[in-house]
């Protein structure tokens, strides 16, 4: 019979997929529109949503125009990445003994992960409020304060989740 | 490790195999065997009353400091 835990973390296996598969789905399509619009201009007018509208900057110049869309992509490359280490986590996770190396080690990459998504997404930013000041406004979402806000809880979380494990180790060497 | 736990010592003298040591403590082979090869963390007072009680010693005849 499962815990009611148990079901929680089953219910988050399932979003946690829904969550990749989604990002991957949006990674591939901007990637692609992207490589499209390369050859077509008018590609870049409707990259994703109708908010992704970078035509102005396509026709302007391609390699400021490339810069940006690979800040882009490789952004939600990480979130994909990261998305599938928390799947990763779901599946490793067993509730009778759930300190486990892997599992420290998967949270500590999380946290890698999202600091380095974090610092490119400030370098993604700065660059994009540069474009601005040449009269090419990016509107874009980049999240940098909220991925290094991760990437900080999360690296608490994997500290405290190996001082788990030594306690377990030693829980289990208690007769 | 400077604990040593002569457990097999005390198991000879009173002439106990470590089925029966397990069985009179309500303790698994596999932690008697822990203990009994000095790769245990740590022991509970429990257990050691339990031990001490199956082969009527003391806790210094199971545990010597070096």
């Amino acid at each position: 019979m499962k815990t009611r835990s148990q079901r929680i973390l089953t219910i988050m296996h399932i979003i946690a997929w829904i969550i990749f598969v989604g990002i991957c789905i949006q990674t591939g399509s901007v990637a692609t529109s992207w490589i499209v619009s390369l050859f077509n201009p008018e590609g870049a007018k409707n990259l994703y949503n109708k908010e992704l509208n970078f035509f102005e900057l396509r026709q302007y110049d391609t390699a400021y125009y490339s810069t940006l869309m690979a800040f882009i992509v490789t952004l939600s490359a990480l979130k994909a990445y990261i998305a599938y280490l928390g799947i990763r986590i779901c599946m490793k996770l067993n509730f009778a003994q759930p300190f486990s190396i892997e599992v420290a080690q998967t949270i500590e990459k999380i946290s890698y992960v999202g600091f380095c998504a974090g610092l490119m997404a400030l370098v993604a930013y700065s660059y994009s409020q540069w474009l601005g000041d040449k009269g090419f406004k990016v509107v874009y979402p980049w999240g940098a304060e909220e991925f290094l806000l991760l990437a900080g809880v999360i690296f608490i979380v994997a500290q405290v989740f190996k001082r788990g494990i030594e306690i377990q180790a030693e829980n289990e060497l208690t007769v | 490790m400077p604990i040593i736990v002569n457990l097999d010592v005390m198991m000879a003298k009173r002439k106990m195999s470590l089925n029966g040591l397990s069985e009179k403590v309500d303790l698994t082979l596999a932690n008697l065997s822990i203990l009994k090869t000095g790769k245990a963390k740590a022991v509970r007072f429990s257990t050691l009353e339990a031990i001490c009680k199956a082969l009527d010693c003391q806790p210094g005849d199971i545990l010597e400091y070096k």
